[in-house]
């Protein structure tokens, strides 16, 4: 355990289904994607892919309007181009490199054929597979491809409450890319942070640069994390690379609410130098890296970290050649303070810390703001029945509005003081962040205990036939994704993947009817993990009370409003 | 046998008549049902004797009228017209109607309706001249229709005119009451009544002095009224307060589980657990998209609060504002 704790940053679970509705960063997933143009023919263009073709004895002929000609199969050409000898025609160390981060790396000589045959063959190639697309056109000096791509770009976001959404970006809404840092937490297992990229997305209707900073629920955050495909973490598999590394897409306000509130954790957020067109470039090509990549999450040598700077060698050469961060880091801190130091990124946008948290690129822990606010709340109880803000967050939610409902005196305040009021509102809405985590943290022990999977014959045995269907739907089905890999996808999709499918059947046990049996189902199925599912039922209802608690408070709200009476001041 | 001796002679009248080619008249055989009794017959107004009867009547138009008493009041009819000619012979059927009031009984009665008639318009006028309203409509139609009293449009005139008057006088009263007892919507007609002299004598002051009143009172109107669902909604919450009591096994349990260590804890943040997937089972669309909603809300609320000049201040006053344009 203490080796997790060291490590515990780098660690993430994806959850596939369960997460809120997400602004529309562009545009839903089924929107038309506008065609593309077809690309070149790129060994014509490149004299020196055309020689090395040649004298391994492979052609592909080009028609006159400069497009590859199809081989009788592609299948052909990868055979050739597996069993070439030609030097020019195999991988180097630099496609190692770049496929390390790109794609399921298996056998280099394989994928190089098969990339290259897309490269020779596929007209969107350019576009879908953008980082190969680049290698090739540096290593055989082809000119740069000319065609357009389409104007969106796709990336599946984790949502808090609901499944993930597949969300078109427009790079043309994007003002910035930069270097997100999840602070140092209080528990060990946070101590070096968390590294990650922070896609800063305009608004639909301006360019403005404060707009752009201001609007923090259309941003994105993607990062490398470790794809926990079981109910609890095995130190085992953490330690030898048995989890698979992603790069998975978030929103920004889900990892502030994380990170910010839940861990009290600063976030800084550090703007990397880049062009319209090279951040336009490395949006499509981290795309590429969301959809395709699929690699080992190594606790100490391929962590957030390293991930994400081997992916910034690629994306951004630049980065390779730096004085700073051209060195292997392992720990996130680090690396951070490298880029800080790089002339690569705005470092100073950091400092002073006040100046930054205004312009977006710092935002404090919330600690302070809570413990002022349980300072205030405590201040102006006559007894209250609790000395801390742990204390207050441990006491039951009934307990709670008890302290602050049934003491008329402290009531009547709330009702009259607008601050007080809201601190009490606040003090309410971390115990519903902490609760929810509760309920998750408690929903798995009692998977766990379920082991749905591995019972999945046992159970079917005990319920009848409508009751299996639903069981299988309901249960199995959204089990199956969280604990199945995540799928992977030979290039950037042009249209709404089969998640989307995945999505409408899980949404198919989201009527009431189904949900009341789901429930009754799950009770059922409870009698055998009774005690991890009366601390299941236990921590949902403290997150319903809790939840009413939040209304409540913003509720009397207008009544407060309504009287014009301020109240006291900070 | 009486009747079959009257055919007899009625025949044998005619044998004569033809034998002789003496008389041309037409002839006229009147009979009724044999149950029928004491039934006067009447040729053009001349009682002719009882039926049955063989009359000889004048070429021309003939008005036939049989007529049973029933009683003092009424009778039972039968009236007939035709066109009879010389020589013709003609054999009419009675059939009496259902009993029904004699003519003079008739003429009785209407005498008496309009008597009564009469004595109510009386009434009604002396109810209109005192004021009454209702009455004054009631005589203007009287004079409009002549019921009651002799048609005279002069007169219905002038009663509905008197009518227009009285409602309008009384309308301004009904105002000026409501308007005094704190109406703010009378107190608007009624300045503008005072503005336009409508029913009133124009008068700008009065009008004015109504319109503050006026705009006062539909001030004090709304914040009452506000204060009334202000103080509804409280009453609401305080009932919310109390909605929820601690259930069994919750204090324990919560106690329970805080003192567990959470297999998640020593997982990183950024994501959920696996449990998101039961809460999805769990929970209702709508129950997730209002969660969302609550979390959108307080993300920023924290910052907001203890650092107004933050970036993520303006990012909670930016959604404050677009929640309640949505409102």
């Amino acid at each position: 355990m203490p080796v997790l704790r060291t490590v515990r940053c780098l660690i993430l679970l994806l959850v596939l289904p369960g997460w809120g509705t997400l602004p529309a960063v562009v545009s839903a997933a089924t929107d038309p994607i506008p065609p593309v143009q077809a690309s070149l023919c790129h060994h014509a263009a490149s004299p020196l892919l055309l020689t090395k073709l040649n004298s391994a004895g492979i052609t592909v002929p080009c028609l006159t309007d400069g497009v590859a000609a199809l081989p009788s199969s592609t299948a052909e050409l990868v055979t050739k181009l597996t069993a070439t000898s030609e030097p020019e025609l195999l991988p180097d160390t630099d496609f190692k490199k770049t496929t390390a981060i790109i794609s399921v790396t298996s056998n280099h000589r394989q994928v190089f054929a098969e990339a290259l045959a897309g490269f020779l063959t596929d007209p969107h190639f350019h576009c879908n597979r953008p980082v190969l697309d680049r290698y090739f056109r540096l290593r055989f000096q082809a000119p740069p491809a000319n065609d357009i791509c389409p104007p969106l770009i796709p990336f599946r976001v984790a949502q808090r409450y609901s499944l993930p959404q597949q969300l078109w970006i427009n790079p043309a809404r994007v003002s910035e890319v930069r270097i997100l840092f999840g602070g140092k937490g209080q528990k060990m297992a946070s101590k070096f942070g968390h590294l990650a990229l922070h896609i800063v997305v305009c608004p639909e209707d301006s360019q403005d640069p404060q707009a752009c900073d201001s609007n923090l629920f259309e941003h994105l955050v993607v990062g490398f994390m470790a794809h926990i495909d079981e109910f609890e973490l095995s130190t085992f598999k953490a330690l030898w690379g048995d989890y698979h590394a992603y790069l998975f897409a978030f929103r920004f306000m889900d990892i502030y609410q994380d990170y910010a509130i839940n861990e009290f954790r600063e976030i800084y957020s550090l703007p990397i130098h880049l062009s319209p067109e090279e951040r336009t470039r490395v949006l499509r090509e981290l795309s590429e890296i969301h959809w395709a990549f699929q690699g080992e999450y190594r606790f100490f040598s391929k962590n957030c970290a390293s991930l994400l700077q081997q992916a910034l060698w690629t994306l951004l050469p630049a980065f390779k050649t730096d004085k700073y961060v051209s060195k292997k880091f392992i720990r996130p801190d680090r690396l951070f303070n490298a880029f800080k130091r790089s002339g690569l990124t705005n470092g100073s946008a950091l400092a002073p810390k006040q100046a930054a948290e205004k312009k977006g690129y710092y935002f404090s822990s919330t600690k302070p703001f809570y413990a002022k606010a349980f300072s205030v709340v405590h201040g102006a109880m006559a007894k209250p029945p609790f000395s801390n803000l742990d204390e207050y967050l441990l006491m039951t939610p009934p307990a709670r509005r008890a302290a602050w409902a049934d003491d008329k005196a402290y009531l009547n305040k709330l009702l009259n003081e607008p601050y007080l009021l809201e601190a009490q509102q606040l003090l309410e809405e971390l115990a519903l962040v902490r609760s929810e985590r509760r309920f998750h943290a408690e929903g798995s022990r009692y998977l766990q205990r379920l082991d749905v999977i591995k019972r999945k014959q046992d159970i079917l045995k005990q319920l009848d036939t409508e009751q299996a269907a639903l069981f299988n739907d309901c249960i199995l089905m959204p089990v199956s994704l969280f604990t199945r890999p995540v799928q992977r996808f030979p290039a950037i999709p042009s249209e709404a993947t089969n998640h989307e499918e995945d999505n409408q059947r899980v949404l198919s046990c989201r009527t009431p009817e189904r949900q009341k049996r789901v429930t009754e189902l799950l009770k059922k199925l409870g009698t055998t993990a009774r005690k991890p599912w009366e601390r299941l039922i236990n921590s949902s209802e403290i997150v319903e009370i809790t939840l009413e608690n939040v209304r409540l408070l913003k509720d009397i709200r207008p009544v407060v409003q309504a009287s014009d009476n301020k109240g006291p001041q900070p | 046998m009486h009747y079959f001796l009257k055919n007899i002679v009625f025949l044998a009248t005619l044998v004569l008549s033809a034998a002789t080619a003496y008389a041309e008249k037409p002839l006229l055989r009147i009979s009724c049902d044999e149950n029928d009794t004491n039934v006067k017959i009447m040729i053009n107004g001349v009682y002719k004797g009882d039926c049955p009867i063989d009359i000889s009547v004048d070429p021309g138009n003939v008005m036939l009228h049989a007529q049973q008493p029933v009683s003092a009041e009424m009778e039972r009819v039968f009236i007939q017209k035709f066109f009879i000619s010389d020589g013709v012979y003609r054999r009419i059927d009675v059939v009496l109607s259902a009993p029904q009031l004699t003519v003079a009984a008739y003429k009785a009665r209407q005498a008496e309706a309009d008597k009564k008639e009469q004595k109510a318009a009386q009434q009604e006028l002396q109810a209109a001249q005192n004021g009454d309203m209702q009455a004054m409509l009631r005589i203007s139609k009287r004079y409009q229709d002549g019921k009651g009293l002799s048609k005279d449009p002069a007169q219905a005139e002038l009663w509905q005119k008197k009518y227009q008057e009285a409602h309008e006088a009384t309308e301004l009263k009904s105002l000026m009451q409501r308007a005094e007892a704190g109406n703010s919507a009378a107190m608007f007609d009624l300045a503008k009544r005072y503005e336009n002299g409508n029913g009133v004598p124009q008068d700008t002051e009065k009008s004015q002095a109504w319109q503050q009143k006026a705009q006062a009172a539909e001030t004090q109107k709304r914040l009452k009224e506000k204060q009334e669902a202000e103080a509804r909604r409280r009453a609401k919450v305080e009932e919310r307060l109390k909605s929820y009591s601690m259930t069994p096994n919750m204090d324990k349990l919560t106690k329970s589980q805080s003192g567990k260590s959470d297999p998640f804890d020593a997982l990183s943040s950024t994501v959920a657990s696996p449990m998101a997937l039961v809460s999805d089972m769990l929970s209702s669309p709508s129950h997730s998209a209002e969660r969302s909603k609550i979390a959108d809300e307080l993300t920023p609320h924290a910052a907001a609060w203890a650092e107004p000049d933050s970036l993520m201040a303006k990012v909670h006053t930016k959604r404050q504002l677009i929640t309640a344009e949505t409102k």
